[in-house]
């Protein structure tokens, strides 16, 4: 790690301000750039970074730093507003970030944001931590400019809910992921719920985010759970925004990142001064609340929900569908790649295994065990024909000799008793209807001393803040799990959860 | 005849409101806007001295001329630049929607109202640190349009800018785009009202409502504009932090070389940096807000 003053701005009356950067990793690479605060209110954009060099100081430390990768962070350009308490430059009130890429003979923020610019140019990635203007409770996501240079799947890496498109109106041409993505950088704006203050969770999970990130580019070594099943993608445009007709006192009764049916209630507005009711407001269609005004003092023709329908959604991960479940999937098989590395250290691998693989989803578990155990023969079940062709597509070169794969649920499995000396569930169990009888059935099918492994990138649904984006979705606890388990019948019964306090595999025998 | 053009209720007993004056009707329409920095006063002169001359004066008036005093009367009247509570630039937030925020619908109901006027003037009063001299501001992309009209506005320049798309959002490119002509001024300061440059300024609209055919009442002539392009045009940026004084008057005639100013330290008595002038010529934009920093702008000057 090596901490450098970038550049440094002068003031009357005040020391000069020094912008600070943080580099790790490839001193002779630009792999990924990550900017937090450019405005004065940008607190938990700081924290964030902060953490993040933190946790990179200690993967540097312990060797988890790829050698092909350089990093750099800058937790805040504009301390001077910072330390005032004001949100723009403080002198002029103008926003750094809206002036990209910068101008050196410009006038005072025109010149921060070109000396910031030319740190940040030339990275691969671009990740900058950012504010919404509006006073409101958002759900974390990503957020990328259409510029016809974007990858919007690229975002998938971060496991954040949702990534959003944005069309770019005339004054956006002057932000920083704006003008990364003109300059060659694939850029990301992360939005966190929280800005003016540090909120641990929020932030932990915009820090987990970026690490997800760098794991997933390959630039760490350190696998890092997947946050959601799958991030939904839709352009902000297709949100349906509810306005307030009146003004007054808001109060809320849903809040951002329920799920809501056509017709409930989400909030009221309030007169402030005598109670009475002024307006309330239903959601228009089954969805999710992506973003509520604060429940606070709201103007006429503000903001107050912006919903994500349902129908909006591509992919529900319980059921993937057609092309979006397909994408889903895809991205699936990529993002569950550091559970199954981890997970399959727990499995007594042996030449010639019979294997089934319940709930084979994309088919990247098949294709790599496949790889661990020479010779053994596979069998992969789901019950979404749309994962059983992927599963086969993944895997052509080898079915109808080493694998086979048909649709079929987990409670009810076409195979004769004792056939599999192992039974494999990755990231599936979530949503199996009846999880005691499809245990019971797993045990029928197993032969005896035959191991049953469940890896599951969750295990503390407490601390994991996924969106409900499909019905019936739970989380067990490895105390759940074991109980299940032990009443299934299973014996030599194991729990092992990873560093982060999600990743669970969960390994039995069956006696 | 006063008329509402965007109403909103505000949270607490209190409704928005952006409001125009209409004089007279039929025939050709003139719009004067000004009011949509908070902090830019010069417009409320010109629209207090337009509007009396034609409530004093109906039956020299052929067409119809709007005047919009406050397109951000929050901001006015809390000295505010920008739209309060959110702190945006107004200014860049055109053309608006009727499907957004409060500041986007405000942005189209002013749209809408505007829109299909014979003419329309946005007047601006730069900023609280710097003055300007009566000048209209064209971009590129409107000038042949544009020239003709500004020619009569009784203004010192005329500065034909480059197109930059952040200046999409601006009310006037709005308004350019769909076809009513508006024109740009800038004059004097934040702050504060220059009566001369009003007064200028109101002979010049006079002259253009004769051109145009609205006023039937004698004008007087106006001094033909310099026209200029961003070519033209030299700036001196603060290189040291600190206090400016200026050594030239503004709208002065300086020379290569020159002294413009000098930044001082207050503490230590020291000149932190001398600052000369780029170019011969007028010198048509100079700070007047002392407190400096690394790149704040201290002029413009007109020449090379």
């Amino acid at each position: 790690m090596e901490k450098r003053v970038l550049f440094t701005i002068k003031s009357p009356y005040r020391q000069s301000m020094e912008v600070c950067g943080w580099f790790f990793g490839n001193p002779d690479k630009e792999t990924v750039a990550v900017m937090g605060a450019l405005r004065g209110n940008e607190v938990q954009q700081m924290f964030i970074c902060s953490r993040l060099i933190q946790r990179l100081k200690t993967l540097e430390d312990e060797g988890k730093l790829s050698p092909d990768a350089g990093i750099l962070v800058i937790p805040c350009a504009n301390q001077f507003s910072m330390n005032v308490g004001k949100r723009f430059w403080a002198s002029d009130n103008t926003d750094i970030n809206r002036m990209f890429p910068g101008y050196e003979l410009g006038e005072t923020t025109q010149r921060i944001a070109g000396r910031l610019f030319k740190c940040l140019q030339g990275y691969k990635y671009g990740i900058h931590l950012v504010s919404l203007y509006l006073p409101s409770d958002i759900t974390p996501h990503i957020k990328i400019m259409s510029t016809g240079y974007e990858q919007t799947y690229e975002a998938d890496a971060f496991g954040l809910p949702y990534v959003i498109t944005r069309d770019p109106v005339p004054f956006d041409t002057t932000t920083l992921n704006y003008n990364w993505q003109v300059w060659d950088t694939q850029a990301f704006s992360l939005y966190t719920r929280e800005t003016d203050h540090v909120d641990i969770k929020d932030a932990r999970r915009g820090l987990f985010a970026i690490l997800r990130f760098l794991y997933a580019k390959g630039i760490t070594t350190d696998p890092v759970a997947d946050d959601v099943k799958a991030p939904v993608h839709f352009n902000e445009g297709n949100m349906q925004a509810l306005l307030s007709e009146a003004g007054g006192l808001l109060l809320l009764e849903a809040e951002s990142g329920d799920h809501v049916t056509a017709g409930q209630t989400l909030g009221k507005i309030f007169d402030p001064c005598d109670g009475s009711l002024l307006q309330t407001f239903e959601s228009p269609s089954d969805g999710r609340v992506f973003f509520t005004h604060h429940a606070d003092l709201i103007d006429g023709h503000e903001i107050a929900f912006r919903i994500v329908p349902d129908e909006a959604v591509e992919g529900d991960p319980s059921r993937p569908d057609g092309e979006p479940g397909v994408r889903m999937l895809k991205r699936m098989n990529d993002s569950h790649a550091p559970l199954r590395k981890w997970g399959f250290a727990h499995i007594d691998w042996h030449p010639g295994m019979r294997i089934l693989d319940i709930g084979c989803g994309g088919g990247a578990t098949i294709a790599e065990m496949a790889a661990l155990a020479a010779d053994s023969k596979i069998s992969g079940i789901d019950y979404q024909k749309t994962s059983v062709d992927l599963t086969a597509e993944t895997n052509r070169e080898l079915i109808g000799t080493r694998v086979d794969v048909r649709q079929a649920d987990a409670a009810d499995i076409p195979y004769d008793d004792g056939t599999f000396d192992l039974v494999t569930a990755v990231e599936t169990v979530y949503f199996w209807p009846d999880l005691s009888e499809a245990l019971k059935d797993i045990m029928r099918v197993l032969k005896p001393g035959g191991q049953l492994a469940i890896l599951n990138d969750a295990s503390n649904p407490d601390e994991v803040d996924w969106p409900d984006v499909s019905t019936g979705l739970t989380i067990y606890t490895p105390r759940e799990l074991t109980r299940f388990l032990e009443e299934a019948g299973f014996s030599d019964i194991n729990m092992d959860v990873a560093e982060d306090g999600q990743m669970l595999a969960a390994t039995a025998r069956k006696a | 005849m006063i008329e509402n053009v965007v109403e909103i209720p505000l949270a607490v007993n209190e409704k928005f409101q952006i409001r125009k004056n209409r004089f007279g009707e039929g025939g050709k329409r003139l719009a004067v806007v000004t009011g949509t920095h908070g902090d830019e006063l010069e417009g409320q002169y010109v629209c207090w001295k337009q509007a009396k001359l034609l409530r004093e004066n109906p039956d020299s008036l052929h067409g119809t001329v709007d005047i919009y005093p406050a397109t951000n009367p929050l901001g006015i009247s809390t000295m505010t630049r920008g739209i309060p509570l959110c702190d945006l630039d107004m200014n860049r937030t055109f053309p608006g929607s009727h499907n957004g925020s409060m500041s986007e619908e405000i942005a189209a109901g002013l749209i809408d109202d505007i829109k299909g006027a014979d003419c329309a003037l946005d007047i601006h009063a730069s900023n609280t640190y710097l003055r300007e001299i009566p000048q209209i501001r064209i971009n590129e992309i409107s000038a042949k349009r544009l020239v003709p009209l500004a020619k009569h506005l009784n203004m010192n320049l005329i500065w034909i800018h480059s197109a930059a798309t952040v200046l999409e959002s601006t009310l006037a490119y709005t308004l350019n785009a769909m076809d009513t002509p508006t024109l740009v001024v800038e004059m004097g300061i934040g702050l504060r009202l220059t009566r001369d440059y009003g007064d200028q300024l109101v002979a010049g609209i006079l002259s253009l409502m004769k051109s145009m055919g609205m006023w039937s009442d004698p004008v007087v002539p106006v001094a033909p504009p310099i026209v200029s392009t961003d070519g033209h045009v030299s700036f001196v940026n603060a290189t040291e932090s600190g206090i400016f004084i200026p050594s030239v008057k503004h709208a002065s005639h300086v020379m290569k070389g020159q002294e413009v100013g000098l930044i001082v330290d207050s503490l230590t008595g020291e000149v932190s940096e001398r600052l000369l002038s780029p170019a011969t010529g007028l010198l048509f934009t100079l700070r007047e807000y002392p407190v400096v920093y690394e790149g704040s702008l201290i002029a413009r000057i007109l020449g090379g």
